[in-house]
C-alpha cells in the first residue's frame, strides 16, 4: 500500500514536468509576448528591450524554464509579468479559498443531487420517478453552465431584485458572515454541479441496477431483510465504486468549469486569475496555476484509487 | 465442397428473417422515442445551418431594422449638456446605441427618464456636440422584446435575434464538424501508431497524452486558442499563405480564417483523449490471429496498420466522433463566451451570450442571451439523446453508463 502510493507520487513528477513544459512551450510560440502587450503607446525598441530584460524574457528559453523550475522547487511560483509584478503565491493566498470553497460546495451538491435520484431510479425502474430522474439527468448534461448562470443572475435581478452579493462587495469569508458567504456560493456551485450530478446519477443508476441483480442480493432478500437494508447496506456500497471513479475524473472538469463560472458570477478565484493571465500572456502565472491544477487533478485521482481499497477490500494494489 | 455448402446453409439459417428497412426503422423509433427527438433536433440543426439564408427572416449582421429617429423619442434637458429626457410614450430599453457615422458608436445609457450619452470609444468624454449630432442626424436602433415582427426580439444594435440564432447554427455546425474531423483523424492516427508500434514511440505519445489530459479541458483549450488564434501566429500565417483556406467571407461566414483556426484548436484539444481510447482498442485488436496471418503473408507494418487494424477500430472512431461533436459545439460556445473564440460581428451562440448582451441580461433584457443559449442547449440535448439511443441499440450493456455530453465542466 505505501509502496503503491509512493510509486503513484513518483509518476506525478514526469507528469508535472510534462505539463509545465507544454505550457511553457505553447506560450513561447505566441508571437507577441507580455512585454509587447505592456508597452503599446509610444513604445520604442529600447523601452521594449528594457522591459524584456526586467521581466527576464531576453534570456534563452532553457534558462527561463530552468530558473522557473528551480524556483518552483523552492516554493516560489514566480511573479506576474504585468505591471503589478505581484508574486503568484500572494495572489493564490487570496484566491485559493474562493476556488476551494466553490469546488467543495459543488462536489457536495453534485453528490447530493446525483446519488439519491440515482438510487431511487434504480430501485424503482420504469416508474414515473425513474423516468423523471433520467430526463432530468439528460437535461442537466445538456444545459451549458454559463448560460444557466447568466439566466440565474438575470432573472434573480428582474424577478426578485436579488444580485449575488459578490457583485457589490467582493468575497466574504465564511467565518465573517456565513449567511452572505453561502449566498455568494450557492448558485455558482449549483449551476456548476448540475452536469456532474447528472453524470453521477446516471452511473449510480446503472451500477446499482447491475449490483441488484447479483446473487448475494438475492440472498439478502431471501433472509427477509428490509429493502432499506438490502439497498443501503448491501448494494449501494459496491455500486458506488464506479461512481467514485467518475467523481475523481470529474475533478478536472470541475476545475475547468470553475474558470467559466467564476467569470460568470464574478468570483475572484483562481479560475478567473488564470483566464486573465492567459489573455494577458502572463505566462509564468499560467504555468504555475496550470501546474497547481494538474497536481490537484492527479492527487484527486490518487485519493480515489486509495478509497477503492477501503470500499472494496478485494482490490489489491499491484 | 459438400462441407462448404453445408456451412453456407447453416449460416443462412442463422440469419434472422429479413425485415424491411423502413419497418425496422419504425420499430426502432417506437422503442426509442427520445432517440427520435435527437434525430429531429440534429436534422433541424443541420438544415438550419445549411439553409440559414433561406430560413432567417433578416440579415444577422444588419442593424437598423427597427430604427426610429432619435429626436422623436427624446429631447435634451438643455442644449449645453448631454442629458436627455425620454418623451412621453417612447419605449426605450436599456443601453440604446446611436450611430453618428460608421466609425463611431455613441452609447446612450438610459436610466429611468434620463439618457446619458457615452462614446463607444474609450478615453473620450462625450460632448454636447455628440448629443446634438445624435439628435440631428441619427436614428436609434432599439432593443425590442419578442414581437410578431421579431419573434426573438432584437439585440443592442437592433439586430434580429432569431436571425442571429439561425446563423449561429451554421457557425456551431461548421466549427463542430471541422474540429471533429481534424481532432478525430489526428487522434486516431496517433492512437493506431502508438498502439501498434509500441516501444519508445508508444511511451513518448502516451506520456504526452498523460500531460495533456492532466490539463483541465477548458484551460487547455484557452491556451491552444491563445497560441494559434493570435493574429500573427505561425499556424494562422501558414493557413493564410500556403493553403486554400479562404480569408474573407466564405459560405456566408465572415472572417472564415478565424473560425477555421478556432476549429483546429478545439480539434487539437480532443486529440489526446481520442488517441488514448483508440490505442486501447488497437492493443487488443493487434493480438488477433488475422493480424498474425497478415504479417506471415509479408504485409508491411503500414499495410497492417491502415488496411487491417484501422477498419476494425472504425466503428469505435465513429462513436467517439458522435460523442465529441456536441462537446466541440459546447466548447466553441464556451470559448466564444469567454471572449477568445469567434470574433464579434459573426453570429455565434457563445459570443452572443457575452459582452453587451450579457450586460443587457443583467438588467432584465433577457432575450438576446436567452435564445442563443436555448438553441445551444437543445442541440446538445438532441445529440445526447441520439447518442443514448445509439448506445442502447448497439450495446445494451452500456445503457446509461457512459457519461455522454457535457460533464467536462462546460
Amino acid at each position: 500500500m505505501r509502496n503503491y502510493i509512493l510509486r503513484r507520487l513518483l509518476i506525478l513528477i514526469p507528469i508535472m514536468l510534462g505539463v509545465s513544459f507544454l505550457t511553457f512551450a505553447m506560450f513561447r510560440m505566441i508571437p507577441g509576448d507580455a512585454a509587447v502587450l505592456r508597452c503599446q503607446l509610444g513604445c520604442t525598441p529600447e523601452v521594449l528591450n528594457d522591459l524584456r530584460h526586467e521581466m527576464g524574457l531576453d534570456r534563452p528559453w532553457y534558462q527561463q524554464y530552468g530558473d522557473w523550475l528551480w524556483d518552483v522547487g523552492h516554493g516560489d511560483l514566480g511573479k506576474s509579468l504585468t505591471e503589478s509584478r505581484l508574486p503568484v503565491t500572494t495572489e493564490l493566498d487570496r484566491r485559493l479559498p474562493i476556488t476551494g470553497e466553490l469546488l467543495v460546495m459543488t462536489m457536495i451538491m453534485a453528490l447530493l443531487l446525483g446519488i439519491p435520484p440515482g438510487v431511487i431510479s434504480a430501485i424503482r425502474p420504469g416508474t414515473p420517478l425513474d423516468w423523471l430522474a433520467r430526463l432530468g439527468s439528460v437535461l442537466w448534461l445538456s444545459i451549458p453552465s454559463f448560460w444557466l448562470g447568466i439566466l440565474v443572475i438575470a432573472f434573480g435581478v428582474s424577478w426578485f431584485n436579488w444580485t449575488p452579493p459578490q457583485f457589490g462587495r467582493g468575497y466574504v469569508p465564511f467565518m465573517d458572515d456565513p449567511w452572505v458567504n453561502l449566498q455568494q456560493f450557492f448558485f455558482p456551485s449549483l449551476v456548476l454541479a448540475l452536469a456532474i450530478a447528472a453524470a453521477i446519477m446516471r452511473l449510480t443508476r446503472s451500477s446499482l441496477l447491475e449490483v441488484l441483480g447479483n446473487d448475494y442480493i438475492r440472498t439478502a432478500w431471501s433472509k427477509g431483510l428490509r429493502e432499506r437494508t438490502v439497498v443501503m447496506r448491501h448494494a449501494l456500497k459496491n455500486a458506488l465504486i464506479p461512481v467514485l471513479t467518475i467523481v475523481g475524473l470529474q475533478v478536472g472538469a470541475l476545475i475547468g468549469g470553475s474558470v467559466i463560472i467564476e467569470s460568470v458570477f464574478n468570483l475572484n478565484g483562481v479560475g478567473k486569475y488564470v483566464l486573465e493571465a492567459i489573455l494577458r500572456r502572463d505566462f509564468f502565472v499560467v504555468q504555475s496555476v496550470v501546474l497547481l491544477f494538474a497536481v490537484a487533478f492527479v492527487t484527486a485521482n490518487l485519493v480515489v484509487d486509495i478509497l477503492y481499497g477501503w470500499l472494496d477490500p478485494r482490490i489489491r494494489y499491484g | 465442397m459438400a462441407r462448404e455448402v453445408a456451412a453456407s446453409i447453416a449460416f443462412e439459417e442463422a440469419v434472422p428473417p429479413r425485415i424491411p428497412a423502413l419497418r425496422r426503422a419504425l420499430q426502432m423509433a417506437r422503442k426509442h422515442p427520445l432517440g427520435v427527438f435527437g434525430v429531429v433536433v440534429v436534422a433541424a440543426l443541420m438544415l438550419t445551418g445549411i439553409f440559414a439564408e433561406l430560413v432567417a427572416p433578416y440579415d444577422p449582421l444588419a442593424p437598423n431594422r427597427t430604427t426610429k429617429a432619435f429626436a422623436e423619442l427624446a429631447a435634451p434637458v438643455d442644449a449645453q449638456t448631454d442629458v436627455f429626457t425620454v418623451k412621453d410614450g417612447a419605449d426605450l430599453g436599456y443601453g440604446q446605441t446611436v450611430g453618428i457615422d460608421s466609425e463611431e458608436i455613441i452609447v446612450l445609457i438610459i436610466d429611468g427618464n434620463t439618457i446619458t450619452v457615452q462614446r463607444g470609444a474609450e478615453h473620450t468624454e462625450p460632448t454636447s456636440h455628440d448629443a446634438g449630432a445624435a439628435l440631428g442626424s441619427s436614428t436609434v436602433d432599439s432593443v425590442s422584446g419578442p414581437s410578431a415582427k421579431h419573434p426573438f426580439g432584437t439585440d443592442r444594435l437592433g439586430r434580429d435575434v432569431l436571425s442571429r440564432t439561425i446563423f449561429g447554427a451554421r457557425i456551431s455546425l461548421m466549427i463542430g464538424l471541422v474540429a471533429i474531423l481534424f481532432g478525430v483523424t489526428v487522434g486516431s492516427f496517433l492512437g493506431v501508431i502508438s498502439g501498434y508500434i509500441g516501444g519508445l514511440v508508444d511511451s513518448v505519445i502516451q506520456r504526452s497524452v498523460d500531460a495533456l489530459l492532466a490539463f483541465p479541458p477548458v484551460v487547455l483549450l484557452l491556451a491552444i486558442i491563445t497560441v494559434i488564434g493570435d493574429e500573427d501566429s505561425a499556424v494562422r500565417t501558414f493557413l493564410a499563405h500556403h493553403t486554400p483556406v479562404p480569408q474573407g467571407t466564405f459560405l456566408g461566414v465572415p472572417d472564415f480564417l478565424s473560425i477555421f483556426v478556432i476549429s483546429l484548436a478545439i480539434g487539437l484539444a480532443v486529440v489526446a483523449s481520442v488517441a488514448r481510447v483508440v490505442r486501447g482498442a488497437v492493443l487488443s485488436i493487434k493480438e488477433n490471429v488475422y493480424i498474425e496471418a497478415a504479417r506471415a503473408m509479408g504485409a508491411s507494418d503500414s499495410r497492417i496498420m491502415w488496411r487491417h487494424i484501422l477498419p476494425n477500430v472504425a466503428a469505435l472512431i465513429v462513436i467517439l466522433a458522435s460523442i465529441t461533436l456536441p462537446l466541440a459545439i459546447l466548447a466553441e460556445a464556451a470559448v466564444s463566451f469567454l471572449g477568445v473564440g469567434v470574433p464579434p460581428p459573426v453570429p455565434s451562440w457563445g459570443a452572443d451570450m457575452t459582452g453587451p448582451n450579457r450586460e443587457l441580461a443583467l438588467s432584465g433584457t433577457w432575450w438576446p442571451v436567452f435564445f442563443p443559449g436555448l438553441a445551444l442547449s437543445l442541440v446538445v440535448l438532441g445529440f445526447n439523446m441520439l447518442g443514448d439511443a445509439f448506445r442502447d441499440i448497439s450495446d445494451p450493456r452500456l445503457r446509461g453508463a457512459l457519461g455522454s455530453g457535457n460533464g467536462r465542466g462546460l
